[in-house]
């Protein structure tokens, strides 16, 4: 080999070199901000964007976070084992200022680990805290917390569980635990959390809460982020819940006239929620507000379909009725209130047996009208889904509680809601910090005949899956206080009777109740000897009278008991 | 400051020992002579295999009586000399890096380590100790490890033991002279640590003029103010002043500021010093725990609340339950004085609260704190505070008190018996309540002593690790090569941090099993409480697992306890790391060197170099 042919080569490699480095650089140039603007770099570059590959596409890039990573030579995961365990150690051992540290040296580690910020900061704020007796010290860790998820927030921008959790730490952990009334406070002063440009009515933790859960939702529903296996109907009404939250806790605190118009924004909220594209997890999209105008849609494909032929399904309801054992047919026959209990369930079998499908229908028209085959398959296939698309909504709607809180925001904003909340707010400071028992017991008389026109307005609330009776019998607990003090009962004029039938679960109110029942039947049967014709004899008015004496007896204590004025007692 | 073992008086630790263990010095003795006696016996045996019987017990004795001999005629010229060569050595094998490197971590810390905790001063004390621990251990590691494999791989040793040196000149020599290396590196780590300490603790806060209230009394008359300061290093204080302007940033993160008025009167501006007692140095005389239960009946132990780490024991609220300490020699001298120049005992208690349901959740809950008389069982009446939980609360008695029944009584003269002994009697005064207390959680506060002096013994702390880990090193060095004597020295080092977890392991109380069964459970992942299966395998790894116990029982005698060894967490914690301590640590250093320097002495002797 010649000296004169190893040059060539090298020049042959140096050129090769030259020409490589053009495309070289076309591919790998970074993304560059000039003058113009933003400069979108070499290919490599572009497709890391699009596809939000590079570190800079996560979150911040903190270069204390890369250079311990490239500190540990490789060993991160070692490294992550230890610290893992350093931090479990100093949490047995009570050690915060060590564990908090750890903390933060795990987070320069594995920044983009979401369990991880999820998982410590829950710990921090929930465990952590819990190990301090001064509450301004649980509140500091609580606060330690959600700071803590604010950094993972920064490091992976735009992840809807974190943003998701913030709201989550902010609402619930503030405004649900049993110093909720000092966190709040707390949090409404913290300066150093608050921007300067939130003003002082923000700075409620429900609010604030509330922001980052449609920051999160912005992020899945305008940035292409997805909430994973994350329920949707949890994740989409977590705005509305925490002002619903929102509303709650300013009524609690006094605050009316806010009340009302945090009431009328949360059924807003709750109605855009309603309206909101929900995906099942089977596919199918919802929206819970769609309830009533599926079931109008069911019942005019079933009108549809019936009308192909008339008759038809009354005559297969015969039929199955016609196949029915006598034991069913007896069952059937009987009223529903006098059945004994092993015909009720003969009877539900032979109701369930009874139901004619749109299919049967169906199968019924193709067998005598062949012609109208299609249509009648078509309407079928139209019905399946329809019904499909009403079972999931309503059971969905079910998951949320979605018509309570629809409710509960259509009746907390009326003025009768609203004046009987004040008067039991006001009855019960009355109560407890002046001490003035006459006007309690006034204020919550008043309050209770507002709450027996909310009742007459909105009987749904009467339904024993609402809160809203657990409410008021918090309350009526509260007026027994009042009444035991002033060595009073609850009246027979007392307007909530039908409250503490339904829902005193746990038989406070059992005698009073039992009490009360007897003064309705003694006033009933009164009512109706008041009634009885004029020409019954003396032996009749003996019957009545000799019934009437022990009611007599009971109305002259039951006289007592309606004064309000319970001798006994 | 947690304290799980509490430390005997010096000569009780070198002679008696403690409950479950020998003194140290006879410890020390038992050890050497089985070393020794199993250093002859297999030297012996050596011999026996290449010159058979008679001849290997001449030349055991030889050895033996020539070695003491030459150990004997050590010459402190020539150590010197050639420790002078060490530390030219040290220098030319550039280890001034090391230096460098630490100066590099200090400067690069702050992206690492924040004072947005609760305590900063413990977290960057612990840092900076630590740091330099590991760094310095590591140098003197390959420093020593290398030094003499070196020599002989390049046949320089033929330069030094063609002179008339010793064995024991050239083991000895090294060791001093990286010791002298160690401790200058050490010298400037440890100035260049408490300046960064210093530096980054250091800050000062604006008060906030506009949030100033004015406090009054009852009748209206202004007596001070009440504010707040501005915030920095990631936290705020609450201020009190005097009408004077004069005052506290109240104590938050470990440290307090004063607060002094300037510019014209009239005119609200305000001043804060540095941080005041950010880095402390506790004195405490730590008393014995006992307990009483529900009844007032004396027990050994309190009540668990379920809490995995049993360090405290906790007493009811509400009953007669009580944690008792019980402190000794106290005298005129374990007074303190007060501002107005009163005498009294300060007494630190530190409460950890359990509540079994909230109560009042914005009132702390209440107990009370009595001074008995172990003899007369003559008591205080009740001193009833809030307890501040994880924190230490400082109170104080005075020379004059009054017992249960209103009578004036002597602090010294009435409550403390004739062999000068006062009983501290805390209990929890609200009924489902729970107070919990370790040994340590209360003590008698001597003055302070200096923080700078404490750090300065904390370091001397790492000086006796490095001197132990140079000592290990030129003796492994002095029969292996340069890499198989670094593994040894690590390794040794290792065991030596986790020396309380393999006597576990040896002494089979370590959930797990031994060596072998770990393997096993690792392997076939079977977590350590999982039953293995019954069969000759298991029983043969059973039996294995108990010699290899045997031998890492008697490893474990002759291993350093490098976790005893560590003070970082008395300064971190801002208590003085007592003399008695600094004592034993050095008797421990000295002796595990002159122990390792005879082994490397013989080690030399007896292996041939151009003899």
């Amino acid at each position: 080999m010649s000296a004169r042919n190893s040059f060539y080569r090298k020049i042959a490699y140096g050129v090769a070199i030259a020409a490589l480095l053009f495309p070289l650089s076309l591919m790998s140039s970074p993304a560059t901000m000039t003058e113009q603007g933003l400069n979108p770099g070499g290919k490599l570059a572009q497709l890391r964007n699009e596809y939000r590959l590079g570190q800079g596409n996560l979150g911040e890039i903190d270069p204390a976070s890369e250079t311990m990573k490239l500190a540990t030579l490789g060993l991160r995961g070692v490294a992550m084992n230890l610290l893992w365990e350093k931090a479990n150690y100093y949490k047995k051992t009570e050690d915060w200022s060590n564990l908090t540290a750890t903390l933060d040296q795990l987070a320069k580690l594995q920044p983009n680990f979401i369990t991880f910020w999820k998982f410590q900061s829950w710990n921090i704020s929930y465990n952590l805290s819990v190990e301090f007796d001064d509450y301004r010290d649980r509140y500091y860790y609580v606060r330690r917390g959600i700071d803590f998820l604010k950094t993972g927030e920064s490091y992976n921008q735009d992840n809807p569980h974190l943003l998701w959790d913030l709201g989550w730490f902010i609402g619930q952990k503030i405004g649900r635990a049993d110093e909720h009334l000092q966190y709040r406070r707390l949090f409404k002063a913290d300066d150093d959390f608050h921007p300067e440009d939130r003003p002082p009515e923000k700075r409620d933790n429900w609010l604030v809460g509330k922001e980052w859960y449609l920051t999160a939702i912005d992020a899945v529903d305008n940035k292409g982020r997805s909430i994973g296996k994350k329920s949707p109907k949890v994740f989409y009404s977590s705005p509305a819940m925490s002002q619903i939250n929102y509303s709650e806790a300013i009524e609690k605190e006094g605050f009316f006239d806010k009340a009302r118009r945090a009431w009328a924004v949360a059924a807003d909220q709750w109605r855009d929620f309603g309206d909101l594209t929900i995906e099942h997890s089977t596919g199918v999209k919802l929206h819970l507000n769609d309830q009533q105008q599926l079931e109008a849609e069911i019942v005019r494909l079933t009108a549809e379909l019936d009308a192909l032929a008339p008759g038809i399904r009354a005559a297969l309801v015969e039929e199955k009725i016609a196949e029915f054992s006598d034991e069913q047919r007896e069952a059937l026959n009987t009223d529903a209130a006098e059945r004994p209990s092993e015909q009720m369930e003969l009877a539900y079998l032979a109701l369930q047996e009874m139901d004619v499908t749109h299919r049967e229908v169906a199968d019924q028209i193709t067998s005598q009208q062949p012609e109208l085959t299609n249509e009648a398959l078509k309407l079928v296939s139209e019905l399946a889904q329809v019904e499909r698309q009403l079972r999931f909504t309503v059971n969905y709607k079910r998951d949320s509680n979605f018509d309570y809180w629809k409710l509960r925001c259509d009746f907390e904003q009326t003025p009768e809601a609203l004046h009987a909340r004040e008067m039991m707010y006001l009855g019960r400071k009355a109560f407890e910090d002046e001490g003035d028992l006459v006007a309690a017991q006034q204020l919550y008389d008043e309050g209770f005949a507002s709450w027996r026109d909310v009742l007459d307005q909105f009987p749904a609330l009467l339904d024993d899956e609402t809160t809203t009776g657990d409410d008021l019998m918090e309350y009526i607990t509260q007026y027994r206080e009042i009444l035991d003090q002033l060595d009073e009962s609850l009246g027979e004029d007392f307007q909530l009777w039908d409250i503490i039938e339904s829902f005193d679960g746990e038989r406070q109110f059992a005698e009073e109740l039992r009490l009360h029942k007897q003064q309705l039947a003694e006033a009933v049967d009164q009512a109706a000897l008041d009634t009885q014709p004029e020409e019954a004899g003396p032996a009749d008015e003996a019957g009545p009278a000799g019934e009437a004496d022990p009611a007599g007896e009971d109305t002259a204590s039951g006289e007592d008991t309606a004064s309000g004025k319970d001798t006994t007692q | 400051m947690v304290v799980e073992q509490h430390l005997l008086p010096y000569f009780t630790w070198l002679i008696y020992g403690g409950q479950n263990d020998i003194g140290a010095l006879p410890r020390f003795l038992i050890t050497v002579f089985a070393a020794a006696v199993i250093a002859l016996v297999i030297g012996y045996l050596v011999a026996v295999v290449r010159y058979g019987p008679l001849k290997a017990g001449d030349l055991t004795y030889r050895v033996v009586t020539g070695g003491f001999a030459d150990l004997g005629r050590l010459s402190a010229r020539r150590i010197a000399a050639l420790a002078r060569l060490a530390v030219k050595e040290s220098i030319r094998r550039r280890v001034v890096v090391a230096l460098v490197l630490f100066l590099l971590i200090l400067l690069f810390a702050s992206w690492f380590l924040k004072t947005d905790h609760r305590d900063p001063a413990k977290l960057y004390l612990e840092f900076v100790l630590t740091a330099t621990r590991y760094l310095i251990l590591m140098v003197a590691l390959l420093l020593s490890a290398f030094s003499l494999p070196g020599e002989f791989k390049s046949k320089t040793i033929y330069t030094i033991v063609t002179k008339p040196v010793r064995a024991g000149d050239i083991v000895l020599g090294r060791i001093v002279g990286f010791g002298i290396v160690g401790t200058a590196m050490l010298a400037v780590m440890g100035i260049c640590s408490y300046i960064f300490v210093v530096r980054a603790l250091n800050h000062r806060h604006e008060v906030e003029v506009a949030s100033l209230e004015n406090i009054v009394d009852s009748d209206g008359v202004v007596l001070g103010q009440k504010g707040r300061t501005s915030r920095d290093a990631y936290h705020r204080h609450v201020v009190e002043t005097d009408k004077e302007g004069s005052g506290l940033a109240i104590s938050e993160h470990g440290h307090e500021h004063f607060v002094t008025k300037e510019g014209p009167d009239g005119l609200q501006s305000f001043e804060t010093s540095e941080p005041v007692e950010i880095m402390k140095a506790r004195v405490p005389q730590y008393g014995t725990l006992g307990f009483l239960n529900r009844q007032g009946t004396p027990v050994d132990k309190g009540i668990s609340v379920g809490a995995e780490w049993t360090y405290r024991e906790f007493v009811e609220g509400g009953t007669a339950a009580a944690a008792v300490w019980t402190f000794s020699d106290i005298d005129e001298s374990m007074l303190q004085v007060d501002e107005n120049g009163n005498l009294y005992l300060p007494i630190e208690i530190i409460v950890r609260v359990f509540r079994t349901h909230k109560g009042e959740i914005e009132r702390g809950i209440q107990g009370s704190v009595v001074l008995q008389n172990p003899e007369t069982e003559l008591k205080t009446e009740p001193d009833v505070f809030t307890a501040k939980d994880w924190t230490i609360d400082s109170r104080r008695y005075y020379w004059k008190l009054y017992d249960s029944d209103d009578n004036e009584i002597d602090l010294l003269d009435d409550l403390v018996s004739s062999d000068g002994n006062i009983r501290v009697i805390v209990q929890c005064l609200e009924r489902g309540q729970y107070y919990g207390f370790a040994r340590a959680d209360c003590f008698i506060r001597r003055p302070d002593a200096s923080p700078l002096i404490n750090f300065g013994k904390a370091f001397s702390s790492i000086w006796i690790q490095m001197i132990l880990v140079i000592a290990i090193g030129v003796t492994c060095s002095t029969f292996l090569n340069g890499p198989v004597a670094v593994m040894f020295t690590l390794a040794f080092i290792l065991l030596g941090f986790f020396r309380d977890f393999f006597i576990r392991v040896a002494a089979g109380e370590q959930v797990g099993g031994g060596p072998l069964e770990s393997l096993v459970r690792l392997v076939t992942q079977k977590n350590l409480t999982t039953g293995l299966e019954e069969n000759f395998a298991t029983h043969l790894m059973y039996a294995a697992d108990q010699v290899a116990q045997v031998f890492m029982r008697s490893i474990g005698f002759l291993l350093p306890a490098f976790g005893s060894l560590d003070t970082v967490s008395y300064v971190s914690y801002g208590f003085d790391i007592s003399w008695n301590c600094m004592f034993q640590d050095l008797t421990v250093g000295l002796a595990f060197t002159v122990g390792l320097f005879i082994v490397g002495y013989f080690c030399l002797r007896t292996r041939e170099v151009a003899k």
